[in-house]
């Protein structure tokens, strides 16, 4: 079974982003944003996935990839 | 979870903690007592102990009182108390138990039955038998204790009552509980046949195993409530 990765730090690099930086424009806490940076996390609710598209200036399909 | 919730589910924690530290002590007190017990009737080398049991019985009546107590006990042939008690001074049968000393007086109300059994031997080995059922019991029981002590401690000290502890304890309990109720229904018949003729019965008290029942669909609840509780904690 396949698995779907969070590419949150490759955008943010692109970005020239940091973590406290995007929790602010988001709203997440930067525990939280590790957490998803480094896909500790089961699911992620859309409200998040527009928030952090908004923020970084992306489609969906930036952040998050499936791989087999 | 609100706070208040979670207090009151600390608060009982607390309660629940103290009464089964409370039980646990009585059971190992009880549990002394009956391994000494046994200890003393393995010692005693007579085979059989002899015993009487006296029972009273009153019965308040306003209706015949003949038609009352023949509900109580077989009185064919017989029409008036006077008759009956000479005719029982022998000794009579009441759920094929034999009776003596038979005395009956009537009052205003109704009637009271006085009666001794005769004598009843009890084989010695009968007893230790079911002291020792007593004591295996009782071990499974201050087991079932102790897991019910570690999940109030669980619960007392808990910020969430799904959690992973608290689960853990639970599924202890119920299947402790469940060893209870299983040997607890084995083990009735050496004590039922203690005074009777030895013919081992088993009874199943149904309250019990709807107790059980309801103990493990808990716990299962539970294992369910924490699943969704860690992918709640884990979604963003």
């Amino acid at each position: 079974m396949g698995k779907i990765i969070l590419r949150l730090d490759r955008v943010m690099a692109d970005r020239k982003m940091s973590l406290n930086e995007l929790s602010e424009k988001v709203g997440v806490a930067n525990v939280n944003l590790s957490k998803l940076k480094n896909g500790h996390v089961s699911a992620i609710r859309f409200s998040t996935l527009i928030a952090l598209c908004e923020a970084l200036d992306c489609q969906p399909g930036d952040i998050i990839e499936y791989e087999k | 979870m609100e706070n208040t919730n979670i207090k009151k589910i600390n608060t009982a924690g607390l309660v629940g903690y103290i009464l089964s530290v409370i039980l646990i002590v009585g059971a190992i007190v009880a549990m002394v007592c009956i391994v000494l017990c046994t200890i003393g009737a393995i010692t005693i080398s007579d085979n059989n102990i002899n015993v009487k049991i006296a029972t009273n019985v009153e019965v308040n009546s306003t209706g015949n009182f003949l038609e009352k107590l023949g509900s109580f006990i077989s009185i064919d042939g017989i029409d008036n108390l006077n008759a009956f008690t000479e005719d029982a001074k022998d000794g009579i049968k009441v759920n094929d138990e034999d009776l003596s000393e038979l005395q009956i007086q009537e009052n205003d109300g109704g009637f009271v039955v006085n009666a001794k059994t005769n004598e009843i031997t009890i084989s010695m080995k009968r007893i230790i038998v079911a002291l020792i059922a007593a004591i295996v019991l009782l071990v499974f029981t201050i087991y079932a204790l102790f897991t019910v002590k570690a999940l109030m401690k669980a619960l007392k000290d808990c910020s969430t009552p799904f959690s992973e502890e608290v689960i853990k304890r639970m599924t202890r309990f119920s299947y402790a509980i469940i060893c209870v109720v299983v040997l607890n229904t084995l083990l009735s018949g050496c004590w039922s046949s203690l005074t009777s003729k030895f013919t081992y019965k088993i009874n199943i008290n149904l309250e019990s195993v709807l107790l059980v029942a309801i103990i493990y669909i808990l716990t299962v609840v539970f294992k369910y409530g924490a699943k969704l509780q860690q992918e709640s904690d884990e979604t963003l």
